[in-house]
């Protein structure tokens, strides 16, 4: 929000203008830091969920011994597409027989087959009108179930980043969603006003003074940071924005689809999704629904099959539809396009008849499509995968190196009302004022440097144990999903206590880089604790060349080195070369074992001091 | 030094434009987006107005949100969005008004 224009900047300075941008500032730099704190939790969850399948995986390491799902080659050659269909009808035929057998009343199941992420077979399911959903892993090849450990896995990322989910069955989703998506319309218009406004927007491209140190490297960071992907952050809000539009801005609907009997929601959800409103039945959660009767799937994948030459098969749902009919509708697989949904073809259950396919055509709704599967990143392969996670913890350092400016800009000013008042108290000669008591930051600055602390070292170090959590509590653990939830929210509160601990009785740097190296010995653990507890380790997979699973204990490992360095680069007792050159003074010259000295403990309240200096 | 009485003054004027963005912003991206998705609606299908419309407001939203703080006075910024939105509200209403059926 700092970019919002200001009057004062147009106009002839005037005592008033000039408080106004004073109370301005005063209203940005709060409400922009508490939504700094929260953009940054929902930007690094949603981060990590670019990678949610893969954190599926290697949190449920029962599902190792699965065969890989691989891509058949020359799938356009007839012959092989037949044979991929075959395979196709004889895993979907396999697990669906094995749920009718351990559900024969089944109303809806929607199976979700394995590919290149998920080498497993996927299955939800109710035996109710409009409830929750049941969910099975299966063995792609015998329909055997596959018992794996209760856990949310990369799932939990995944809701947290768009619903702030505190629990595997939470309660709070819609609220949550109103929460982030005004955290997100905040956002776009700090990108917008500050578009707008940054006279210097092609310069920055090109500054960063690393060597400056203190306040300027932290401004030239977040400069670089935020101006750098740009069109990345613009395209991850409005595309957020966008994807909720029927809760958030649901205005146009109303006048629109709006008919006798009121407005008709679901014909306007049909029409977004390029479906028929019919095939879309609107139940209660206790509505009596027939169950599902026996299904012949062979014929339906080979005619899904030839009709998209060969293209992948993501899923198949079977239900009833608003007339009672049993239909099936096959989806595509949607890493087959960049628009999202994919589409699908809907069948007669029953006759086995081809009714439609379903699919959005218009511009505008191709439009929306193309910025959906934009955020949900679907279509990426490994590679480009890669490079949205790196944009997106580009987006996480700058509202980071943002937050840290604040602190930093405050302290600057703390400290030169220190000075002032060191230099009366010395001509003076009174001794009786100790430095640091009379240079104490302020409760509010020192609040914030705490929640800093807490949001910037301790989301890193809460999300490393919630990883080793999955390892490390027993498999049979009642709730065990929400028990590792419980020490991530638990580890959570700790960094808080701990920052709060360290702003309010002894200020210093060790609040940084105890919980950074917390953090950092947390991730770079997780492939020792995953080798001591499962069969799913380094030792197997690297030689194996199962680089899913090995790759993401590789990229813990680095984690854990990144954070660990950073928390040696804060550690307490080491100042930066900006910082030795604005404080001359007896204490500062020597590098004191001890916690920083005096001067630098009020100058910096838990503020990371460090320039971005070589070390 | 700032005195403190104008300090608390001003304090309740930025408020007050905090109040107009978020609150009069919303207004006047919804009434936007129901005035044009009607309008559009004669034009094209359905669900193109209505998407055309929404993406277009949350366009009018942000620079609703900087009129807010540019706007000259706080009373500026509280007409500058609730006007435009009363204004395109009542579009969006007059063809039930008029007794014209959806």
């Amino acid at each position: 929000m700092s970019a919002t224009p200001s009057p004062a900047a147009h106009r002839p300075a005037s005592t008033q203008r000039e408080g106004f941008r004073q109370a301005m500032s005063w209203l940005h730099t709060w409400a922009g830091l508490i939504l700094g704190w929260l953009l940054f939790a929902i930007f690094l969850t949603g981060t990590l969920s670019f990678f949610r399948s893969e954190f599926n995986l290697w949190m449920r390491p029962e599902m190792h011994s699965l065969p890989s799902a691989t891509e058949t080659e020359g799938a356009a050659e007839p012959t092989a597409q037949a044979a991929q269909a075959a395979r196709t009808a004889q895993t979907v035929q396999k697990s669906v027989d094995a749920l009718v057998r351990r559900a024969p009343e089944v109303t809806q199941w929607i199976l979700h087959l394995p590919d290149e992420r998920d080498p497993a077979v996927n299955l939800l399911w109710r035996g109710t009108g409009n409830g929750r959903f049941e969910t099975l892993r299966m063995h792609p090849q015998t329909g055997e179930p596959i018992e794996a450990r209760q856990t949310m896995g990369g799932d939990f990322f995944y809701r947290f980043h768009f619903e702030l989910r505190t629990a595997q069955k939470g309660r709070w989703a819609i609220q949550g969603r109103w929460v982030v998506g005004v955290a997100t319309m905040l956002m776009f218009v700090a990108l917008i006003t500050g578009v707008i406004t940054h006279r210097r927007i092609f310069k920055d491209f090109f500054t960063f003074r690393p060597n400056k140190g203190g306040q300027r490297a932290w401004m030239d960071a977040h400069n670089v940071t935020g101006v750098l992907v740009l069109p990345f952050y613009l395209m991850i809000t409005f595309s957020g924005l966008m994807i909720f539009h029927t809760l958030y801005m649901p205005a146009g609907i109303a006048t629109a689809y709006k008919t006798e009997k009121g407005v008709d929601a679901n014909a306007y959800f049909a029409d977004l999704q390029g479906e028929k409103a019919e095939s879309r039945p609107r139940r209660g959660p206790g509505d009596p629904v027939e169950p599902l009767p026996a299904i012949a799937l062979q014929p339906l994948i080979e005619a899904a099959s030839t009709r998209w030459q060969g293209g992948r098969i993501g899923s198949l749902q079977a239900r009833r539809d608003a007339k009672g009919r049993a239909v099936v509708e096959i989806t595509r697989h949607d890493g087959d396009r960049l628009q999202y949904r994919p589409p699908r073809l809907l069948f007669d259950a029953t006759t086995g008849q081809w009714l439609d396919q379903a699919d959005a055509t218009g511009p505008a709704a191709r439009t929306y499509g193309v910025l959906y599967g934009l955020h949900l990143a679907r279509f990426a392969d490994a590679g480009m995968r890669w490079v949205l996670f790196g944009f997106g913890v580009l987006g996480s350092l700058m509202i980071a190196t943002g937050m840290v400016l604040w602190s930093v800009k405050r302290s600057a000013r703390s400290e030169a009302k220190a000075q002032a008042h060191a230099q009366t108290a010395a001509s003076r000669e009174i001794h009786a004022v100790p430095l640091a008591v009379a240079a104490r930051a302020p409760f509010g600055e020192r609040l914030v440097a705490a929640i800093n602390i807490a949001t910037l070292a301790g989301l890193p170090l809460a999300c490393g144990v919630y990883i080793a959590s999955n390892r490390l509590i027993p498999v049979g653990t009642a709730g065990r999903a929400d028990v590792e939830l419980a020490w991530f929210f638990g580890t959570w509160g700790l960094a808080l206590l701990w920052a709060l601990a360290c702003a309010l009785v002894r200020e210093g740097r060790a609040g940084w880089s105890v919980p950074l190296g917390a953090a950092g010995l947390v991730w770079a653990a997780l492939p020792g604790i995953n080798a001591l507890t499962t069969r799913t380790h380094l030792g197997v997979t690297l030689p194996a060349g199962e680089w899913t699973w090995a790759g993401m204990d590789l990229s813990f490992l680095a984690t854990g080195l990144l954070l660990g360095w950073l928390s040696w680069r804060l550690r307490p007792g080491r100042m930066s070369r900006g910082k030795v050159a604005a404080h001359p003074g007896p204490h500062t010259a020597s590098p004191a074992p001890r916690p920083a000295p005096p001067q630098a403990v009020a100058a910096l309240p838990g503020t990371p001091g460090v320039s971005t200096s070589g070390a | 030094m700032k005195p403190v009485r104008a300090d608390g003054r001003y304090r309740l004027a930025v408020a007050s434009r905090a109040l107009a963005a978020i609150g009069g912003g919303y207004a006047l991206a919804a009434g936007w987006a129901a005035a044009f998705s009607l309008a559009l609606a004669q034009l094209m299908p359905r669900v193109e107005a209505v998407l055309i419309a929404t993406m277009l407001a949350w366009l009018a939203y942000a620079m609703a949100a900087g009129w807010a703080f540019y706007a000259r006075t706080a009373w500026g910024a509280w007409g500058g969005t609730l006007l435009p939105a009363l204004v395109l509200g009542a579009c969006a209403m007059a063809p039930q008004w008029m007794g014209i059926t959806p």
